[in-house]
């Protein structure tokens, strides 16, 4: 009976590392749901989790599934500092005690004291876009606005310098794509090879700086922080440095990048913000479930262990989609409908657990602030083609690129 | 509003360092002694569900083992967020029994 059941049913489509699935992995996400919520998926090596239940389940017990290999089955050799373990890839204990040196700049009280700095930067993006193009036209989001603003914000928080804003987000790009080495040929991977080495370089050069001056940002702080009496080393520090810039500047340039997206294809959506801007908050939570910045973790198992009827051996690649899980059925009416005003109580967004994202106060900030003075200043600003070209990456998801129609008000 | 009393550990299992987390009427409790007394709060971190059980107590300051968010056992305030507020519930001892009221 089941060997009858198991040759009709078609076969999994998912597959991380074929880019005509990732830039639309929500109906593949479904077929998993549907008939294999824990799945072996051959290109990558590891399990794919793909229902809510499930994902929560791997990420709140941190002592069956380990973070410890994140960041080396993410970036492989491309790793920038492969010599430690980053924030992201630690297990409690030593997670928190790492965590906490970077949560003094994160908690609500010191992103709250960041709103005046949001509303200037978003202000200045858009007069220079007035400047360059004029009161009508077309630009692109991506690269003009939504790459720009958040390290625009925290660049002073983290201690960078913001005239290699650009850059950040070609560096940043590229070591995110370096999910895909496998599939990737001797030409990008160079180009992987060189921005890895080139943020490494730009972060020695900080370190150096703030370790003969240190300032009132968060490099000096961990450069001077003691953990359990001990300083952090070199490599922690410039580790710790370069998750924030990743964490702090990709995920919420994809987000804006996705919302804009999502205001073409649901013009019900944009007109509801454009109306009441005290929507806002409202349309964002729902672009964070349907089409989340973040797509997958990484974990691996401590022991053998069974999830939804699965065996899962000691030492496998577990991989819980969040963007699957943000459309389970199980948890969501008409899941895969993306409604303005469902107002979800729950996301998987920003993960869950001991690694839940550290930025998402200030993520949520941002995206609300720059939205409202998006819409206050431009009169049209939709994308020109319902097309996106998505980024090269299963784990990040953002346009590429995103050309724009505008007209200021 | 009263509420009504339960058992809701052992004082001699919280005096030698054991983690203490127990459910009550449906709600998570976790046990903390703070210079001496002890104290019963939500068993869940209000910043993002972390095992407060499992976290760390020094000078009656908890430190979540999730997030690294502290809270005063005494108070409730959390030193991470003002509009965060630990739950607490009144605690008593008689014998070895802890006695929380929810």
């Amino acid at each position: 009976m089941s060997d009858v059941l198991a040759i009709n049913k078609p076969p999994v489509t998912y597959d991380p590392l074929d880019p005509a699935i990732t830039s639309n992995p929500y109906p593949h996400y479904a077929q998993l749901r549907s008939e294999a919520p824990v799945h072996w998926l051959e290109t990558m090596q590891g399990y794919a989790v793909s229902r809510w239940d499930d994902v929560t389940a791997v990420l709140k017990d941190g002592k069956t599934y380990s973070s410890s290999q994140f960041w080396p089955a993410l970036l492989g050799e491309y790793d920038p500092v492969p010599e430690v373990a980053p924030m992201i890839s630690l297990d409690p204990p030593g997670h928190m005690r790492i965590r906490k040196l970077a949560n003094s700049a994160f908690v609500p009280s010191r992103v709250g004291a960041l709103q005046g700095k949001i509303v200037s930067v978003a202000n200045e993006l858009i007069d220079a876009i007035f400047e360059k193009h004029g009161e009508s036209g077309e630009f692109d989001f991506v690269w003009e606005f939504s790459a720009l603003f958040p390290v625009s914000v925290v660049a002073d928080v983290i201690g960078v310098d913001l005239a290699k804003r650009v850059d950040f987000k070609h560096w940043v790009d590229d070591l995110l794509s370096a999910g895909n080495r496998a599939a990737y040929g001797p030409e990008r991977l160079a180009e992987i090879d060189r921005s890895s080495k080139a943020i490494r370089a730009y972060f020695e050069d900080i370190y150096d700086q703030r370790l003969a001056e240190p300032r009132d940002d968060l490099i000096s702080g961990f450069i001077l922080a003691e953990v359990n009496g001990e300083r952090l080393t070199r490599s922690e520090v410039l580790n710790l440095a370069i998750l924030l810039l990743i964490g702090g500047v990709e995920t919420t340039t994809n987000l804006l990048g996705i919302t804009f997206a999502h205001f073409k294809r649901n013009p019900d959506a944009l007109a509801a913000v454009r109306e009441d801007p005290a929507r806002i908050p409202t349309v964002l939570e729902e672009v964070l479930r349907f089409d989340g910045p973040v797509q997958m973790l990484f974990r691996h198992t401590m022991c053998d262990t069974e999830l939804a009827g699965t065996t899962i051996p000691k030492g496998s690649l577990v991989l819980p989609l969040l963007g699957s899980a943000n459309h389970d059925e199980r948890k969501f009416e008409e899941s895969e409908r993306f409604r303005w005003d469902r107002n979800p109580k729950e996301i998987m967004s920003f993960g869950q657990g001991p690694h839940f994202c550290l930025g998402s106060f200030l993520s949520r900030m941002e995206a609300r602030a720059a939205l409202q003075i998006l819409l206050e200043r431009f009169e049209e600003l939709l994308p020109i083609s319902d097309e996106v070209q998505w980024m090269d990456s299963y784990f990040a998801r953002g346009p590429k690129t995103l050309p724009v129609r505008f007209k200021a008000r | 509003m009263s509420g009504t009393e339960h058992r809701a550990g052992s004082l001699a299992a919280l005096e030698a360092g054991e983690p203490v987390l127990t459910e009550i009427a449906g709600v998570e409790v976790a046990l903390f002694l703070c210079e001496g007394e002890v104290v019963a709060t939500q068993g869940q971190c209000p910043h993002a569900e972390g095992p407060l059980h499992e976290g760390e107590v020094e000078k009656c300051v908890l430190t979540c083992p999730w997030h690294g968010w502290t809270f005063d056992l005494k108070t409730g305030l959390c030193g991470e967020d003002d509009s965060i507020i630990l739950q607490r519930f009144p605690a008593r001892v008689d014998g070895d029994d802890v006695l929380v009221t929810l």
